[in-house]
């Protein structure tokens, strides 16, 4: 049974992100969203996601677009659309926010 | 498969309410199920039917309003977190002696009962966070 987790905050709220990270397990999914998305372009914080085993990354290409970093990205994960993040919510047994 | 949504975050300074829209379109689109959304907290002023933001910019009211209308969705606002606020229907502005009211359907107002039940009979609870 596993997570999709939303992050919908910069990694400047970083007792947010060490929660959130701290709780994500193998298998489990993040989708960074609304000012999540600064994330992919803080090489700190994507090394970070590099190193977790087994967790897919997602970002929200509505709102990577929306903060002009589409060529700022530094970590290999896949941008999505909104129908793929419902695809995802599906996949996964819940959805847990963090914010 | 049947979703329920959430929002927390207010309607004019956080993106949550518009997030929460375009994920709920979504839903809709791909053929699955809304079976409630609820507006918490500081979202409730997506339910005022008084804004009126410059016309440049999202009206966040009328989107909820029309996507609502044309899916029949059951749009719920937390009745404790609007009153407070000062967004109420005719019924409790009535009760409440007030001179004006601020929203109507397809917006309802209704208490927390409403979000448990939802995310009993929903496959998906889906927060959108302040």
């Amino acid at each position: 049974m596993t997570t999709l987790h939303t992050i919908n905050k910069a990694p400047s709220d970083t007792s947010l992100w060490q929660s959130c990270l701290s709780a994500i397990l193998p298998g489990d999914a993040l989708l960074m969203i609304e000012n999540g998305v600064y994330a992919a372009s803080q090489t700190s914080i994507t090394r970070q996601l590099q190193s977790m085993h087994d967790v897919s990354l997602y970002l929200l290409s509505a709102d990577i677009e929306a903060r002009g970093l589409t060529d700022q990205i530094r970590t290999d994960a896949t941008l999505i659309d909104d129908q793929q993040f419902v695809e995802l919510s599906c996949q996964h047994a819940k959805v847990v926010s963090w914010f | 498969m049947i979703f329920s949504i959430l929002i927390y975050g207010s309607a004019h300074n956080s993106q949550s309410v518009h997030s929460a829209y375009r994920f709920t379109d979504s839903v809709l689109r791909s053929g699955h199920q809304i079976h409630r959304v609820f507006f918490y907290g500081e979202s409730v002023h997506a339910a005022s039917i008084l804004s009126a933001p410059p016309r440049d910019e999202l009206n966040i009211h009328q989107l909820w309003k029309d996507l609502a209308e044309t899916h029949q969705l059951d749009i719920v606002v937390c009745i404790a977190a609007a009153l407070k606020r000062g967004v109420m229907n005719e019924a409790e502005a009535r009760r409440h002696e007030k001179a004006s009211f601020n929203t109507q359907a397809p917006f309802e107002l209704s208490g927390l009962g409403q979000l448990s039940e939802a995310a009993i009979i929903s496959d998906r609870l889906v927060t959108f966070g302040a």
